[in-house]
């Protein structure tokens, strides 16, 4: 046979390891950048949603299929917080590394303390999260505690570079720690201070800094606001006088405007994620925009 | 009396004494409720209210029979009962049961390979084929509430479920493109079959006896996903109809091509703007038989039908959308055709949803007939899920 057929079929056909990194899937910005801080070099990290989506309703689009397919690993926010679009990628992308029973998954709810877990689970009380509150790596703490999971995720699928991740992991710990100090005293003044929410997914940051949510926009998760329970929370306003709405970015603000108009309460966009304003593209980013907002006042 | 006293408390005090509480699941022996597959129960209903009466020619079942919708009044069209799970670290078993009044169907039961390598996966049992783009799609995703007149027509109201295999191969690129083949048995489709036919002296087709394949393809712009797939599909098709005292029948094939489009357009987290296109193209070659008592007449049959559908939908937010529909059906006079079959069709519907679990939709529908009579028909629709959550792909 011709020489430069065999040459140009061995091309073909040969394993693309040529490249020396891991390719990580992962389902949230904020899981990315973890990853990339623990891996550096030594990953590549996939990341399926759009940190300005809200991560309940991320769309399934195909191109996320082909994102899975070439992937070497996934790791999740898990909590029922990607049930709504992930299985059906996994599925189609088939691609065996990826699926929940590979040692190359890693679902990072089963190694968070969780709260606000519910007693008992009907939808007529809304899309509630069985599993508890899933928004979890709102608390800064919990990242050092995420960080620690993915470097142990990434040592039991490629022990040969466990001294690297060890020591990234240190060194992201070490640096955390000086950021969760300036944290903690920016939000000291903070103390008790009572907010309102669209939807509580800051649960885990006013836990960490002794913040009180004490009502809703959405009547119930995932349910869409209605007038009498606006005009229930206004009235609640009106006697608790909270000073702020925390709203996500990913939710009309009409409601929130509308109670802003008749209570004069003042709307502060909370960003959940990396990206979820153009602003934010780091994780100390993420943090230092919501350990400021109340002071800075970012009304909307 | 006092035996009875007697026998009476110490018959209470049984019932009454200590009950042992229930143990939790970690604690019990042979329970095995942690592997109970994902279930959910998808249930929808229907009001049609037409102008002109449907058609009682129900010998002609497989033409003028709608899956849904099917009455005029309240229809109860089916309770779509669920069940998934993974079966082993290779396998995950899927099985969607259509519960009605007049009886169970099984619309599909297969198992699907997990642990393959190079982006292959494998699929076998009774499933409703990837062909085209409306034809994988359930019933409760759809965007209007009854089937696009060419899928009706072509592949069946409920689309074309068989038994058999499936290949899929996903390439290893960053775009996503798709290959696949399908060999399925085509023996119980009315659309396709394989049957033998002894009043012409034709035995049973060699099974399976469909065979398809397509591929698929999508691209982002943005936050604009573009999708486009061509699908084939080759049958054989042995057929035979008694109507009254004509007997016809026939013996040949057919093969569909199919080519589809979809473009959507995410505003934000919930509200998209999409347009769906599909057209299907189908020969049809062999011989029609008319069958009498003393004499048999063949005919040599080479038809050709065509038709599309194109519907945009546009989704305000989570709770409210519109879409509008148009749809043609060209048929070949080759072939018999009811003049009351519907060959052109405007749709345009409403929809609310209250939670991602409930959908009601408010369509109204302009039909003309082969035989150009209108048809206006309104129809009302519900459907309601409950169990696990069905995410659903793009």
């Amino acid at each position: 046979m011709n020489p430069l057929f065999i040459t140009i079929l061995l091309f073909l056909f040969a394993p693309i390891t040529l490249l020396a990194h891991l390719n990580i899937a992962v389902s949230y910005p904020y899981i990315g950048a973890i990853t990339k801080a623990i891996g550096k070099d030594h990953v590549k990290t996939i990341v399926l949603a759009k940190g300005n989506w809200d991560p309940h309703f991320v769309v399934p689009r195909p191109s996320l299929i082909s994102k899975l397919r070439g992937a070497d690993a996934l790791i999740m926010n898990g909590a029922q917080l990607e049930i709504g679009w992930l299985p059906p990628l996994i599925r189609r992308a088939n691609n065996k590394k990826v699926v929940q029973k590979s040692k190359n998954f890693l679902n990072l709810a089963h190694y968070i303390p969780m709260i606000q877990k519910p007693t008992s689970v009907d939808r007529s009380q809304g899309d509630v999260h069985p599993e508890g509150n899933p928004h979890f790596h709102l608390d800064p703490n919990n990242i050092t505690l995420i960080a620690q999971t993915v470097a142990a995720f990434l040592i039991s699928i490629d022990s040969e570079h466990t001294s690297v991740y060890e020591t990234n992991y240190n060194n992201f710990e070490k640096e955390w720690n000086q950021h969760l100090i300036r944290w903690e005293v920016a939000m000291r003044s903070y103390n008790n201070l009572q907010v309102i929410q669209y939807h509580d997914n800051l649960a885990y940051f006013n836990k960490a800094y002794n913040l009180k949510t004490i009502g809703v926009i959405e009547p119930l998760p995932g349910i869409p606001p209605s007038s009498k329970h606006t005009f229930q929370l206004i009235s609640l306003i009106k006697k608790e006088k909270p000073r702020y709405i925390f709203h996500d970015v990913y939710h009309s603000t009409k409601t929130a405007d509308y109670i802003h108009n008749k209570t004069g309460i003042k709307v502060i966009r909370m960003p959940h994620d990396i990206g979820a304003l153009e602003s934010i593209t780091s994780l100390v980013g993420l943090f230092d925009y919501l350990t400021q907002a109340i002071a800075t006042g970012d009304i909307h | 009396m006092k035996k009875t006293i007697l026998f009476t408390t110490l018959f209470t005090s049984l019932l009454f004494a200590e009950v042992p509480p229930l143990k939790p699941i970690s604690q019990r022996t042979f329970a095995q409720s942690q592997y109970i597959p994902d279930i959910s129960l998808i249930t929808d209903f229907s009001y049609l209210y037409q102008n002109k009466s449907l058609d009682d020619n129900q010998e002609h079942q497989e033409h003028s029979h709608a899956a849904s919708n099917a009455n005029e009044g309240f229809n109860f069209n089916y309770a779509e009962l669920v069940l998934s799970s993974s079966v082993d670290p290779y396998l995950n078993l899927d099985a969607v049961f259509h519960f009605t009044q007049e009886g169970v169907e099984a619309e599909e039961v297969y198992f699907t390979t997990t642990a393959l390598e190079y982006g292959f996966e494998a699929k076998g049992g009774q499933f409703l084929s990837d062909f085209g783009r409306l034809n994988a799609q359930h019933h409760h995703t759809w965007n209007f509430s009854d089937n696009a007149l060419v899928n009706n027509y072509f592949l069946g109201g409920e689309g074309l479920s068989d038994l058999g295999v499936q290949l899929q191969w996903l390439a290893p690129l960053d775009n996503y493109l798709m290959f696949g083949v399908e060999a399925l048995e085509g023996g119980n489709e009315t659309k396709f079959s394989n049957q033998e036919v002894s009043d012409v002296n034709v035995s049973k087709a060699t099974s399976p006896s469909l065979a398809i394949a397509y591929v698929k393809s999508s691209f982002d712009i943005d936050d604009t996903t573009l999708m486009m797939g061509l699908s084939y599909i080759y049958g054989a098709y042995n057929n035979e109809e008694t109507h009254g005292l004509d007997k016809h029948a026939f013996i040949g094939n057919k093969s569909i091509y199919g080519a589809d489009v979809t473009l959507k357009h995410y505003f934000d987290s919930y509200s998209f703007l999409s347009l769906q296109s599909e057209y299907l193209y189908q020969d049809i070659l062999g011989d029609s038989y008319d069958i009498e008592p003393t004499l048999t007449t063949k005919t040599d049959i080479n038809a050709n039908l065509s038709g599309y559908y194109t519907q945009l939908v546009y989704a305000y937010n989570q709770n409210y959308r519109v879409g509008i529909r148009n749809e043609r059906l060209l048929l070949d006079e080759k072939l018999e055709i009811e003049t009351n079959e519907i060959t052109a069709k405007n749709s345009i519907m409403i929809e609310y949803h209250p939670s991602e679990f409930s959908r009601f939709r408010v369509q109204y529908n302009n039909a003309k007939t082969f035989n150009k009579t209108d048809i206006h028909s309104v129809i009302i629709s519900a459907n309601i899920a409950i169990g696990a959550h069905s995410a659903h792909a793009f």
